[in-house]
């Protein structure tokens, strides 16, 4: 249900994403803040994890969220 | 600032230099013999290695010349074949001080007024200014006009402008910028006073209104500072009047009146809360000039407060046209001089008190109330489903982990998904990735979006890289990434998929220059859409 794209041409439509988010491995350990801190959202979010891949220990992913 | 001051500045001058464009430009045509050295090589490279520091302030940098060997010839440095240059980077504490102060001091005034002009339209800190630069000159030197010190601020006078019901016979007024140009004592608002025509019109234009004066044409002067405010006043851009509706939209997916229901009941118990502000707000305002205004398409009204949307109610000031929403209205304590400065300040250094405020809602006559009933009917009620589907779908747990619901998407129906979704608990749908429809591995990124320019983050130091897309899934693959890099793509007004039709369109322009400029704004990346899709 793509609510957005339901608003008329003429009104500025909500901002509901999608974005996407691609990051390397972080290499700052168990106890590091990785490459996104921890947050809450505003707004309820569907997140897709597209990608992850296991590369020498390390992951990379490739995440959409909406 | 431009051609003049500079042309006029001996050659022995130090001079600063803050808008890197406007300056750059005049300052080649004013010395073009010196733009072939290596000075403007030098200074375009500052400038661009300034832009990538995404300063806030404006870009300033030094640049001191030697003279030609007759100093006294002052024009005639325009014709030294190879004039010596040094060019130094922007030090805020030598901006004002040692350097600068004696070389100014021995021009002739007019120069040194000028050279405050530029410094004082800047945005130069007071702590950029150290002690030595405020000690009484020498007597022999001819002193420069007192600097206006930020820090020591003259209390504010209160306006004396109060909005009057409106009564005939008035004439409504055009842009503020066109009146004041005829009538010096025209208030303008604030959109005019900044020049902002381009980006947002003009603050008051068609929604306020004088009475006219039958011999002049004009404006009553005597009633200029009793503004009036039509009530659903016309729109003025053509634009505004044209926006129509574009019924030939495709949709991905058919609406059914289920979904229109669906979203009712989704959005019932917020916009009831929301609606129940909006009436208190109209219940209190309405015998007290409660002003209604017309929705204008394609924009968002944002509080000049708090930068948030404003949903309905508003208040506005009848000087000066700062717009401010119900809760910052309703947070300022207007009594104080030392006030809200986002809020309270008005033009030409005065301040404004809730007693100038006009009070203003986007809803008709009874529309509010017909929503609020309608909103009523959408609260949704319990159901009773959801505790059998908690005992189908187990929460799972794991180490270090609060219990979450994991189930593969082709084993949860949609409406139990709906069910458990609003507990407002995480849920993890798995076999989710072949109902995408592009594939989502840097592969597919590299062929299509190889050399799109975008900004990468460094997640260890926080720093934003001008990099391309390519470049960073090329690292991505590589076994050992030098730096913990992020790349994002957020939508705030370009999203890179196409809405309607749910297609990706990420196709960029390639070096737009415009645009990292605004990405480093909003430390964002984004493409220009191609309406194409993919």
């Amino acid at each position: 249900m793509n609510l957005a794209a339901r608003f008329p041409e003429d009104l500025v439509i909500p901002d509901l994403g999608p974005k996407m988010y691609n990051a390397y491995a972080s290499d700052d350990g168990i106890k590091g803040q990785g490459t996104t801190k921890l947050h809450l959202d505003i707004t309820d979010a569907v997140t897709a994890l597209l990608l992850r891949e296991l590369i020498t220990g390390q992951h990379h992913d490739i995440r959409r969220t909406k | 600032m431009g051609i003049n001051w500079v042309s006029r500045i001996p050659a022995t001058q130090h001079f600063v230099i803050r808008d890197p464009f406007l300056s750059l430009s005049s300052f080649e045509s004013v010395l073009p013999s010196l733009c072939a050295s290596p000075l403007s090589r030098s200074v375009n490279s500052f400038v661009a290695r300034q832009l990538t520091r995404r300063q806030k302030s404006p870009v300033c940098f030094r640049a001191s010349f030697k003279p030609p060997m007759d100093s006294s010839m002052s024009m005639d440095h325009k014709r030294s074949p190879s004039p010596s240059i040094l060019i130094e980077p922007p030090s805020p504490k030598r901006q004002r001080t040692a350097p600068l102060s004696p070389r100014l001091a021995q021009q002739p005034p007019q120069i040194v007024e000028e050279f405050d002009a530029t410094t004082d339209s800047s945005t130069t800190k007071p702590e950029t200014r150290t002690p030595e630069s405020t000690s009484p000159a020498p007597s022999d030197r001819p002193r420069p006009p007192p600097v206006k010190r930020p820090g020591q601020k003259e209390p504010r006078p209160v306006i004396t402008d109060v909005p009057v019901p409106l009564r005939e016979p008035y004439k409504a007024q055009g842009v503020c910028r066109i009146h004041e140009r005829k009538q010096k004592e025209f208030s303008m608002c604030m959109a005019c006073i900044g020049r902002q025509l381009g980006n947002g019109t003009c603050k008051f234009a068609s929604l306020r209104a004088f009475p006219p004066d039958d011999t002049t044409g004009q404006f009553l002067l005597s009633a200029l500072g009793n503004p009036m405010f039509l009530d659903s006043a016309p729109f003025l851009g053509r634009a505004q009047r044209e926006a129509t509706r574009d019924t030939a939209v495709k949709y991905s997916t058919a609406g059914s009146s289920e979904d229109i229901e669906f979203i009712k009941t989704c959005i019932a118990l917020t916009l009831k809360s929301v609606l129940a502000i909006e009436l208190a707000n109209e219940m209190a305002f309405r015998e007290r000039g409660l002003t209604r205004r017309r929705r204008e398409a394609g924009v968002r009204p944002i509080c000049d407060g708090c930068a948030t949307t404003i949903f309905s109610g508003h208040f506005m000031c009848c000087c000066c046209g700062r717009e401010i929403c119900l809760d910052c209205y309703a947070e300022w304590d207007d009594g104080q001089e030392k006030g809200w400065e986002r809020i309270d300040t008005c033009s030409k250094k005065r301040r404004h008190t809730k007693l100038h405020m006009v009070p203003f809602t986007f809803f008709q006559e009874g529309e509010l109330e017909a929503l609020v009933k309608d909103a009523n009917d959408f609260i949704p009620k319990e159901s009773g489903k959801t505790h059998d589907l908690e005992e189908k779908f187990q929460r799972g747990q794991s180490e270090g982990c609060l219990p979450f619901l994991k189930t593969s998407v082709t084993d949860i129906k949609e409406e139990d998904f709906k069910e458990l979704w609003e507990l407002g608990q995480p849920i993890i749908l798995t076999d989710c990735l072949k109902r995408f429809k592009v594939s989502w591995t840097p592969q597919y990124f590299i062929k299509k979006y190889r050399d799109v320019g975008c900004l990468l983050v460094n997640c260890r130091s926080d720093k934003t890289i001008e990099s391309t897309v390519g470049k960073f899934f090329q690292e991505f693959l590589s076994p050992k990434p030098k730096r913990p890099l992020k790349l994002k793509v957020p939508p705030p007004f370009l999203t890179p998929f196409n809405l309607r039709t749910g297609h990706l369109q990420m196709t960029l322009q390639k070096s737009s220059h415009l645009y990292l400029k605004i990405l480093k704004k909003h430390f964002r990346f984004l493409g220009i859409p191609d309406e194409r899709g993919l």
